[in-house]
């Protein structure tokens, strides 16, 4: 307990406020090539055909790549995003072709010089338009597909909602939307990636898990783990962004094919409009309520805009379905949370992501139901609050609820009045 | 990529004689906050088009960096923001300029930009604009041919566009503070660094209990800074009144033509443009015309200065 | 095109190749390899490349490199006095202000030129000042305390500028 209640200077804080940390942007190594890509300027379109033979030939360009250069062309999380497009582009910003080149001038002079002729096609853009019979499909497998080879939508049901609104004093229905996010970390995307003295492929990373990285990116370059080293250590932030690979694979590639250390380190504008984020979500509720106050019944149906290609998409919907019902019991439940391609960024992780989007959504619902009833906001939350023992949406019991805690303490802290039925109540039943 | 080439001249002569060359654009240079981002971003780009080369005269060195106060106050195009912030003569003679800039970007920003880059910029969204044409402010142009001055109600022709011509350089802008009082008032979205939803200025000169001048600017909400004439016409004459002020503000909406952008929309900028000018008009109404020299600064004007961090009294 | 540019750094004459249209954030990272001024954004907006030219705090990416030829720039680097650091320094530490620090830097350079202005200010005057600094972290509220208790004398006298 010598720490306890103290102020504890960060081990790194020295670092951090001399300047002296070594950010993966900050790592500089002789004979460095920097890397720049060529990015796909449409939602989505057919590549007819690229020329980089003049490309090559530029001045001060060491190597340039495209997707015949990739030893296994598909990576991420669930590994159905291409390193470099393919025929088909799906989001505006896919990298298409990248080049190593002496300076960042070289690079981009050398990109100038690509000749690629496309055929620009119908992109989906709205995720609810997305979902509709006869919607330009994103993926050749559908709008609304997931990768577990199982459901397309993620379902939860207790009881019976049918029986339960009729069981209702009111119906209240509820349609929330959220926007998208970028975590705009101060630090944008970088790799420094070389190849050392015994041959392996050393990657300077901002990869949130360096082993995820290593085990998809392995696959990537085709070489065994122990020929594939992650460097990780301090970045300038990522809040979930870094759990995807943004340059990592590119730079790798190219330190393979030029035997040169090569730093791909993204513009804040390349950061903001190609990177991952937190995409958008729909939410559409119908309860049921008593003039009580108890939820008699809830059904949700969830929408979450997934972008082009899965990334976190499925683990946020498997997130999202088992929350969106939030810390109340609910006798009579049905959601139905599921993912729709879009022509846009691929959706990321991003602190919280799939829940707290979610708890937007039904914390207003629950407010809106107590208006309904007449009762305040904290009372309904009250009424409805899981204890202890009682089964979760998927049925578990929980162990250690704390709802009824938590919601006394706002009470407390914010100066609002509990009656003393609320003030005596328990999660121990 | 494109080429640049960076020139320092320190003499008008020299700059006119790179100034008069063919084959490159020319772009002034003076504090560079808007210029260098801009420069940065067409080299983070794929070079598609060939550009002729950039070449950029820094206007640093030609002493054009003081504030006198003769005829008027002549205030040097390259001086920063926040050096005349701290300008005893600006703080005394033109608070509503000191106002404006006080509102402008953050404290590093205002100490590298220049009241001339924020003029020539041309953006609709330019903060020492409003203040600068309620005061009446004249542009003064220097070319091989001699200066000319060129009031700023007829300086901006659009976004980016002026009435400067290709060889003329703004050197200094000329203010003769009347009579009147002025004050400026912005909406940004955030309290520091931001660019302004929309800006408004006003400056009321009464004479015998009644309105003899009253000058109103808007900006952020129509291509150029405008002046507010229908507005202006209606307090002639007029006793200052909070139904004068509400009634004449209400005929901003006749010199605007707001639209919707990454800021703001045209509809809350149509809404909120009359109220920022009746409360320009109300501050500006309250304010007794420029403090003479031996005057203290009063301390409705201290507030804003204490943004002036360690340059108080300079 | 480049040109050879001369100045101070942290005390010391330099020199340093630079291109006709390098940011002073470019010379310094790229020309001189000193890595504390960092790039966030580069547009002039984030604040983490700030350094201290001739004693007032810009943001490096906004200055054009060639234009501070005989002028003197402090960075962080310069700010340490062998293993001393600087009271603001001290009191960033101290305070847990970093997080992630990639802004921190910036916010020493934003917050010693300021206070070698203005030894004395009100906590709205340190805000204001520290506005040019973005901290995705969201870490204000510290560097806030901190600049305060700096200023207080919390870690000892400040220098009186940024010479030792």
């Amino acid at each position: 307990m010598n720490s306890v209640g103290k102020r504890i200077p960060r081990y790194d804080g020295i670092g951090h406020v001399t300047g002296r940390t070594q950010y993966v942007s900050d790592v500089a190594m002789p004979d460095m090539l920097t890397c720049k890509t060529l990015r796909c300027p449409y939602h989505k379109a057919r590549i007819k055909s690229i020329d980089t033979a003049e490309a090559k030939k530029a001045p001060g360009v060491y190597a340039l790549i495209t997707k015949d250069d990739v030893p296994h062309n598909l990576f991420a999380m669930v590994p159905d995003h291409h390193v470099l497009a393919e025929e088909i582009t799906r989001y505006k910003g896919q990298n298409i072709a990248a080049v190593a080149a002496i300076t960042k001038e070289a690079a981009l002079d050398a990109l100038a010089k690509i000749k690629i002729e496309y055929e620009e096609l119908t992109p989906i853009i709205d995720p609810e338009e997305a979902i509709k019979d006869g919607a330009p499909q994103v993926r050749p497998e559908g709008n609304n597909h997931m990768f577990d080879g199982s459901s397309v939508i993620r379902k939860i049901r207790r009881g019976n909602v049918e029986e339960g609104f009729k069981e209702a004093d009111f119906i209240i229905e509820g349609r929330y939307s959220t926007p998208s996010q970028e975590h705009a970390p101060l630090e944008t995307c970088c790799s420094v990636a070389y190849v050392d003295a015994s041959g392996k492929l050393v990657i300077h990373s901002k990869a949130q898990g360096l082993y995820f990285a290593q085990g998809d990116l392995a696959n990537v370059f085709k070489l065994p783990l122990n020929k594939l080293k992650f460097v990780g250590g301090t970045i300038g932030g990522g809040f979930g962004g870094m759990n995807s690979i943004h340059t990592d694979h590119i730079a790798g590639l190219l330190a393979l094919k030029t035997g040169k250390p090569v730093r791909f380190h993204l513009t804040r504008e390349e950061e903001m409009l190609y990177s991952t984020i937190r995409t958008p979500w729909v939410f559409k509720f119908k309860d049921g309520i008593r003039k009580d106050g108890v939820i008699t019944a809830r059904r949700v149906e969830v929408l979450h805009d997934c972008g082009s290609y899965t990334e976190l998409g499925l683990y946020a919907v498997e997130k999202n379905a088992n929350m969106i019902a939030g810390a109340n019991l609910i006798k009579n439940l049905a959601v139905d949370s599921r993912m729709v391609y879009t022509n846009k960024m691929p959706s990321g992780s991003m602190r919280g992501f799939g829940v707290n989007v979610g708890q937007y959504a039904e914390q207003v619902q629950l407010d809106r139901l107590a208006r309904a009833v007449g009762i305040s906001p904290i009372e309904i939350r009250f009424i409805n609050a899981f204890h202890t023992g009682d089964p979760n949406h998927t049925g578990n019991p929980i162990a250690a609820a704390s709802t009824i805690e938590t919601l006394q303490g706002v009470a407390a802290m914010s100066g609002q009045q509990l009656s003393d039925k609320y003030l005596a109540m328990s999660s121990e039943k | 990529m494109r080429e640049y080439e960076y020139n320092a001249p320190d003499s008008f002569e020299h700059l006119f004689k790179l100034t008069g060359g063919a084959g490159a654009e020319v772009r002034f240079l003076a504090g560079g906050t808007d210029l260098m981002p801009r420069i940065s971003a067409e080299r983070d780009q794929i070079p598609y088009d060939k550009k002729t080369p950039m070449r950029i005269i820094y206007l640093g060195a030609l002493g054009l960096d003081k504030v006198t106060d003769g005829d008027g106050v002549t205030i040097g195009a390259l001086c920063t923001l926040s050096s005349l912030l701290g300008n005893e003569i600006v703080r005394s003679k033109l608070p509503a300029l000191a106002e404006a800039i006080a509102e402008m970007a953050g404290l590093s920003i205002r100490n590298t930009a220049t009241i001339g880059g924020n003029i020539m910029n041309a953006s609709p969204a330019a903060d020492s604009v409003p203040s600068l044409l309620v005061l009446g402010a004249e542009a003064v142009l220097r070319s091989p041919s001699g200066d000319r001055k060129v009031a700023l109600s007829e300086f901006f022709a659009g976004p980016g566009k002026t009435a400067a011509k290709p060889d003329e350089v703004l050197v200094a802008v000329n203010v003769k503070p009347g009579a009147g009082g002025a004050a400026f008032k912005k909406i940004g979205r955030r309290k520091a660094e931001t660019l302004s939803v929309v800006s408004a200025a006003a400056y009321v000169e009464v004479k015998d209990g009644a309105v003899a001048v009253a000058r109103i600017a808007v900006g952020s909400a129509a291509p150029t800074v405008v002046r507010c004439l229908e507005a202006e016409k209606a307090l002639i004459g007029k006793k200052i009144s909070d139904d004068a002020i509400k009634e004449a503000s209400a005929l901003v909406s006749k010199s605007i033509s707001p639209i919707d952008d990454i800021r703001s929309t045209a509809w809350y900028r149509a809404k909120v443009a009359p109220t920022l000018v009746a409360r320009a008009l109300a501050a500006a109404a309250e304010r007794k015309g420029p403090a003479k020299s031996d005057e203290p600064v009063k301390s409705e004007a201290a507030g804003f200065l204490g943004r002036v961090f360690g340059k108080k009294g300079a | 095109m480049s040109k050879i540019l001369k100045f101070n750094l942290n005390g010391n004459p330099t020199e340093v190749k630079s291109g006709d249209a390098d940011t002073l954030l470019e010379a310094l990272r790229d020309g001189l390899g000193l890595t504390s001024p960092k790039c966030g954004c580069n547009r002039g907006d984030c604040g983490s490349c700030t350094v201290i030219l001739n004693g007032d705090a810009v943001k490096s990416c906004t200055v054009l490199a060639l234009t501070i030829e005989g002028k003197s720039v402090w960075t962080v680097d310069g700010l340490i006095d062998g293993d001393k650091l600087h009271p603001i320094q001290k009191a960033f530490h101290e305070y847990g202000a970093p997080q992630c620090g990639y802004c921190t830097p910036g916010m020493v350079n934003a917050a010693v030129a300021f206070v070698n202005h203005n030894p004395s200010p009100t906590e709205e005057e340190v805000k204001d000042a520290l506005s040019g600094n973005l901290c995705r972290c969201g870490g204000y509220k510290k560097y806030v305390e901190a600049v305060m208790a700096a200023v207080k004398g919390e870690f000892g006298p400040l220098p009186k500028g940024c010479d030792k």
